[in-house]
């Protein structure tokens, strides 16, 4: 089930802990980052121009609302696999990217093994 | 389970179609040959008894024959043989003629002996050789046969004689015996055999069709005995089947979790457990929406989530974890109307599961069960989680406090919330009287907040700031009513409760000798102030401002002494008022009047500023308490603005008031020249406390000030007996 060659992974977060953490994930070997975006407008251009397969999103971005950006990054590629990231307390923000076409949901704040365990599962798909 | 079922139904209802089916064919299978058996049958009978009535008949035309010669030789009356023997010859013509016609002129269902004869190859034989016989026999026949007339003439000489016809027909009639006698054996030999034939055959489609009806009655027997099978099997499936769906209710009536199906359109099932209508306390759940469900118990907003929710699990590309994972409904509070208008509160858990049917997605399953035990707990664990913490903290701070003033400050707060308490049940009906009872509330909890602050009492302080910011939030309400003041009473207990926890703990303490008895004995607190503040004034007042002190000018960045006199002559009924207002307008003097050292030495003055505190008493019983800072005195503009700021005063009325007047704002509810309130000043209450504490003693207050140099409070207290008075009015 390992891909040989890795998944291109972009990181939408307007902070560096996730980028950071993503790269100590046990989960990295099937990955390699090829971008990362502070907000949703930035995530756009990138994803255009990198063509990613997953995407990780926090869905509280300034710029354009994570929902809206979730929903055009499908629109450009079906195929993406999105894991959007969100506080727990905001559930109706997270099935509403669900709904809109997301793959994968991780409530903030997470430890490392729950990050791991969520991109498994996210990439169980690919 | 309801899988089962349904299966079988189907098989139950296959049966009885293929044992239709079976009892069609079989009856087809019976009764065609059957049909045709008795169909030849009926040929054959007809064809033998054709032959048996026919069979005498070669025998007979013989005997007319013979006789036609013997009455033709005695000149006989020849016309009576003659007549048999034409009546013979058309009989055994009628025989021939039935036996080989063309059988198309019988109908269908008429019995056709020629049919018989032709379905038997033996018999087709047999019947060639005696219409062949009958031929030859008719043949010889025929001269005699187509005889008219008389054969005798009569004449006198010779009597009765043979005429010339009568003699041909004689020599005809012999002519015919000799050919007779020889075919007659042979036309009855072969009517024998026809006869034999048709017997035989008949007896063998007799057999046959007796077979049939043996079969027939076998199979009869079989399909009844499938048939009592197929009912024996169908009432242990109806049985299986109630009891099925007698196990389903039982299931249904008993299990604890409230169980429903969804269906595409969000509407709930027509079947749901019992517990679901104990769980949200209705009974017309079945066929109702989701929304109509929930509508009623929560938020517009849970409710939208929760049906967005639904969507997503309706759409199969999510998978299930993820869907649980998002699950809006995992712990949700709903509020039910308990009848007499309160509301009563749980939480409902409610759990989704996509049902299939053949891996296609029919229903939702739901199920809700009530976790408000576990939430409850859940909540008392973390309550009590923090107060353990907080009691460490309160450990922490009792330790460095010194004994005889955390005594004095709990028995002065354990007086101030019996106050407070006292207050709240207090009944008030008008709007004004609330905010009266407001404003002395807050005075209480204040100086219970200055005091626990000066003795660094962090949680004590933390509460009381809450109730401050619970109290201004009623302050600034438009309209207040009774119901107003409920929560104050959870928040006071909550402060009781935790003064009453550190009472308890300063008790335990003192069991350890952690915190000294007696006053005499040296506190905690005690042993670590700074050594260089000279010698120290051993009572409660004094030692409280002097933390007070150190404390606020190490917040602020300032840095100031006290100065101290004739505090421990403070009389005991004296005592709580002297500390509050001391409190309140020390820590405005160290706040508001003492400068940044900096500042001041700039200004040619020391860098630490003084703050002197004076109580004595005066002629006539009466005391005056000085307050007094070398700090930057009073700024009559600031206070203007303020006041005009704070809605005090306008600005055409501040702009009209003369030095004095102005000064005197400083005591107004509201007043303060604080933007943002933090624990030591900007509510706008300070100044107003002391003004009402004097006023309730039935003392007079006087300020005055010299800007840059000094700010100096002025209090005189009348003599005790006075007070008592006035406090009971």
């Amino acid at each position: 089930m390992n891909a040989v060659v890795p998944l291109k992974l972009m990181i939408v977060d307007d902070s560096n802990i996730i980028r950071r953490r993503i790269e100590r994930s046990q989960q990295i070997d099937r990955l390699r980052v090829v971008g990362a975006a502070a907000n949703g407008r930035e995530a756009i251009e990138l994803f255009e121009r990198t063509n990613p397969d997953v995407v990780t999103m926090d869905l509280t971005m300034p710029e354009m609302d994570g929902i809206e950006c979730v929903e055009r990054l499908v629109a450009i590629k079906p195929a993406v696999l999105i894991l959007v990231v969100s506080a727990l307390a905001d559930k109706a923000t997270a099935v509403e990217a669900i709904a809109k076409g997301a793959n994968g949901f991780l409530c903030k704040p997470f430890t490392d093994r729950q990050l791991n365990d969520a991109l498994a599962e996210l990439l169980q798909d690919a | 389970m309801i899988k089962n079922v349904s299966t079988a139904w189907t098989r139950a209802q296959r049966g009885p179609v293929a044992f239709g089916v079976l009892v069609l064919l079989f009856a087809l299978a019976v009764l065609l040959p059957g049909f045709r058996l008795a169909g030849r049958l009926d040929d054959t009978a007809a064809a033998l008894r054709l032959v048996s009535e026919q069979r005498r008949q070669p025998d007979i035309v013989f005997g007319a024959l013979a006789s036609v010669r013997d009455r033709l030789e005695s000149f006989g009356y020849v016309e009576e043989p003659l007549g048999e023997l034409r009546a013979g010859v058309k009989e055994l013509d009628g025989l021939v003629g039935k036996l080989t016609a063309d059988p198309a002129a019988f109908g269908t269902f008429d019995a056709s002996p020629v049919r018989a004869v032709q379905s038997s190859a033996l018999l087709k034989v047999e019947m060639e050789t005696l219409s062949k016989s009958w031929a030859t026999y008719k043949e010889a026949l025929a001269p005699i046969i187509e005889f008219t007339g008389v054969p005798y003439a009569d004449s006198e000489s010779s009597g009765v004689q043979l005429n010339p016809a009568g003699r041909k027909l004689t020599v005809e009639a012999r002519k015919a015996l000799v050919a007779t006698r020889k075919e007659t054996p042979v036309l009855v030999a072969a009517t024998a055999r026809v006869a034999a034939t048709l017997e035989a055959d008949s007896a063998r489609l007799s057999t046959y069709l007796r077979f049939l009806m043996l079969a027939a009655l076998t199979g009869a027997i079989a399909l009844g005995v499938g048939l009592v099978y197929i009912a024996v099997a169908r009432r242990r499936e109806g049985a299986l089947l109630v009891n099925a769906q007698r196990q389903t209710a039982d299931i249904l009536g008993t299990v604890k979790e409230g169980l429903f199906l969804l269906d595409e359109k969000a509407r709930i099932g027509a079947t749901h457990s019992a517990s679901l209508e104990r769980l949200f306390k209705r009974s017309d759940l079945a066929g109702i929406s989701f929304e109509e469900l929930l509508k009623p118990l929560v938020p517009e907003k849970t409710l939208q989530t929760a049906q967005r929710f639904v969507e997503v699990l309706w759409s199969e590309r999510t998978r299930e974890n993820l869907v649980k994972s998002i699950n809006p409904l995992q712990e949700v509070e709903v509020s039910f109307d308990s009848g007499s208008g309160s509301q009563e509160t749980r939480w409902l858990e409610f759990d989704f599961h996509r049902v299939k049917n053949d891996s296609k997605l029919v229903n939702l399953l739901v199920s809700v069960s009530d976790v408000t035990p576990r939430v409850r707990l859940a909540r008392e664990l973390a309550e009590s989680r923090e107060k353990a913490q907080s009691q460490v903290d309160t450990l922490l701070g009792v330790l460095h406090v010194n004994a005889a003033q955390l005594r004095s400050f709990l028995s002065d707060s354990d007086a101030a919330m019996k106050m407070v308490n006292a207050m709240l049940r207090e009944p008030a009906r008008e709007e004004s009287a609330f905010r009266r009872k407001l404003d002395s509330i807050f005075r209480q909890i204040h100086s219970i907040k200055g005091e626990a602050a000066a003795l660094g009492l962090g949680t004590v302080e933390g509460r009381a700031h809450e109730f401050e910011d619970a109290l201004k939030e009623l302050r600034e309400r438009s309209a207040l009513s009774g119901g107003d003041f409920l929560p104050l009473v959870v928040k006071l207990d909550d402060l009781f409760t935790h003064l009453a926890s550190i009472s308890d703990l300063v008790s335990r303490l003192a069991q350890l000798n952690f915190v000294a008895t007696a006053p005499e004995a040296a506190a905690v607190g005690g042993a670590e102030a700074p050594a260089a503040v000279a010698p120290k004034p051993n009572d409660p007042i004094s030692e409280t401002l002097d933390q007070l002190v150190e404390r606020v000018a190490k917040d602020r960045g300032k840095s100031a002494r006290l100065a101290a006199d004739g505090l421990g002559t403070v009389p005991a009924d004296y005592r709580r008022a002297v500390k509050d207002i001391a409190v309140q307008a020390v820590r405005n003097a160290l706040v508001h009047g003492i400068e940044d050292p900096e500042f001041r030495k700039r200004s040619g003055k020391q860098a630490v500023g003084t703050i002197k505190v004076e109580f004595r008493a005066e002629g006539a019983g009466g005391y005056r308490l000085i307050i007094e800072d070398d700090g930057a005195g009073l700024n009559s503009r600031r206070i203007r603005e303020a006041a005009i700021a704070r809605g005090i005063v306008t600005s055409e009325e501040a702009a009209r008031l003369e030095p004095k007047q102005l000064l005197s704002l400083l005591f107004r509810p509201g007043f303060s020249t604080q933007d943002v309130a933090d624990e030591d000043a900007g509510r706008g209450v300070g100044m107003n406390v002391v003004a009402e504490l004097v006023k309730e003693m039935r003392g007079r207050i006087g300020i005055s000030s010299g800007e840059g140099r000094y700010t100096r409070f002025t209090i005189v207290l009348p003599a005790i007996a006075t007070v008592a008075a006035g406090a009971a009015a």
